[in-house]
């Protein structure tokens, strides 16, 4: 009896289950897109849904559809960027939180409306500015943590210390340029409430671009799971792949965040449940935290527009009111194995 | 409460000249507006994109004395973020936004009047399509005697018929250096 082809066969099986999971994790995740485009704070009857010329037709379309499709999309560019940066980095606390990219991020987009670049150049001006902080954050974190054999406490303890540096930088800035910023600040960064389709087609791109070259690293990034050198004997360029999937999670932290504003959680969390679900196969890891971003939150952000209609409550708010303790019953259930 | 402070102060007659003047505007606009059938409806927004008032916050009642209804007057709590779908299907006639600066900046508050109609979906709001959404400094709508001003400006807006004959720039005058002895 050959061994190997015993091997395959059970390669081929869990290859197997785990296609069928994301096939039904992608499932799952349309049935909740359509239940959000079906609730609301306007009652709207299916029929009308179906026809946008009808005045709630164009309503939803307008507003709802545009609004979920962002839920869905933020969530999925949060996830993947915490994935990545966990996978490279090789430590479990890694997200753009942690790391200071968003508060990097954030910096960026306040610099860029403290300096009225969104009159001259638009909001892309933004786009670039919240990018370029979130870059030289990400390296200044990484070259700091480099610097001591980049042991996993100081990439945290750089991570917070930047971002704290960044959070206070944004604070000096509101304090300076006066308050009438804060007004500019909100309807720029206010959160999923003024979603469009304008917003639907800038993050669109970058999020299908980042992922397929997150998917076209996964193998690099799992043979880097196992360290540096193995990754070079395996054949990795290993400065290159850093930095480039590094500059990608920097790219999706500072889209996400240059509309949506600050949303936590997600980026830590979705990867460490997608792990416990599928394993921690990049090449199954990212697709699977992909779509458990988005369904983290999308019904958070259902929820929180329609629980107190006609008002609504912070997305944040129930993202961790569900989030944590679902986290925390698969933290018990699973002790020891969910990370490699 | 003027007065009370005058008294508190030792500047009685002051406190009731302000106060009358106050007044004499606010008996104005209340007898002009009191017997109307048709109350125009009123959205006004903090800074954040959504967030208003219901009828207990000053600026409700500013706009229930110029003759408006305030969409969120009914809301339970005092301060309420509103969805937007909702507010687009309230359709109100007029949308007020507060600016938040020591001194009005023209290109700020025209940016915040602009982001306001390019807001998705809110074309069809009855105040976008007929031009009716105006930008005020917040001071003019909050606890001080400068409040008379944003009424004038509500009633104005609200019921433009009814106020033709009172201009805020008198007001304006009279507040700034009457009261607060501002020199232009």
């Amino acid at each position: 009896m050959n061994p190997k082809y015993d091997i395959n066969e059970l390669y081929g099986k869990i290859r197997g289950k785990k296609i069928l999971l994301l096939f039904l994790l992608t499932l799952l995740l349309l049935a909740i897109i359509f239940v959000s485009i079906c609730l609301g704070a306007v009652p709207v009857s299916l029929q009308d849904i179906f026809n946008p010329d009808s005045r709630l037709g164009t309503l939803v379309f307008n507003v709802r559809i545009p609004r979920v499709l962002m839920a869905v999309m933020a969530g999925t560019c949060l996830a993947i960027a915490g994935t990545i940066m966990q996978g490279i980095l090789r430590n479990p606390l890694a997200s753009p939180y942690v790391l200071g990219i968003a508060a990097g991020a954030s910096f960026g987009a306040t610099l860029a409306i403290a300096l009225g670049l969104q009159f001259v150049l638009g909001r892309y001006a933004l786009f670039i500015l919240a990018f370029i902080f979130s870059l030289i954050t990400m390296f200044m974190v990484y070259g700091l943590a480099s610097a001591h054999e980049a042991s996993t406490e100081t990439l945290i303890l750089a991570g917070i210390a930047i971002g704290s540096l960044f959070n206070a930088m944004v604070s000096f800035l509101i304090f300076i340029s006066g308050e009438s910023i804060y007004s500019i600040i909100f309807w720029i960064m206010g959160g999923l409430w003024g979603s469009s389709w304008e917003q639907v087609y800038i993050i669109l791109p970058v999020l299908a671009i980042g992922f397929i070259i997150a998917l076209w690293f996964s193998w690099d990034m799992n043979a880097l799971s196992m360290g540096d050198e193995i990754a070079t004997n395996l054949g990795v360029k290993v400065k290159l792949s850093k930095v480039i999937i590094l500059t990608l999670a920097s790219i999706l932290t500072a889209v996400t965040i240059s509309i949506t504003g600050t949303i936590g959680f997600i980026g830590l969390v979705a990867p460490h449940i997608a792990r416990m679900i599928i394993g921690t196969d990049n090449r199954f890891l990212i697709p699977a935290s992909s779509l458990i971003g988005a369904m983290m939150l999308l019904p958070s952000d259902t929820l929180s527009r329609t629980i107190i209609n006609p008002a609504e409550i912070p997305v944040g708010i129930v993202t961790a009111m569900i989030g944590v303790p679902f986290f925390v019953y698969l933290l018990l259930k699973k002790r020891k194995g969910w990370w490699a | 409460m003027t007065e009370t402070v005058g008294l508190i102060i030792g500047k009685k007659d002051e406190a009731k000249e302000i106060s009358n003047f106050i007044m004499g505007y606010v008996d104005t606009v209340k007898g002009r507006t009191e017997g109307l059938e048709q109350k125009p409806l009123v959205y006004f927004e903090f800074s954040t994109p959504g967030a208003t008032g219901s009828s207990s916050t000053i600026t409700s009642r500013l706009i229930t004395l110029a003759g408006g209804t305030n969409i969120a007057e009914n809301e339970t709590s005092q301060y309420v973020t509103l969805n937007s779908e909702y507010i687009i299907d309230k359709n109100p006639d007029i949308i007020i936004k507060f600016y938040y600066g020591t001194e009005p900046n023209e290109e700020e508050m025209n940016a915040l009047k602009e982001e306001i109609i390019g807001r998705a979906g809110w074309d069809g709001i009855n105040a976008v399509k007929e031009g009716k959404v105006y930008v005020i400094n917040y001071a003019e709508s909050s606890i001080n005697p400068r409040l008379v001003i944003g009424l004038i400006r509500y009633a104005k807006w609200i019921n433009p018929e009814l106020f033709g004959d009172i201009d805020v720039e008198g007001i304006e005058e009279y507040i700034y250096s009457e009261i607060y002895g501002l020199t232009a």
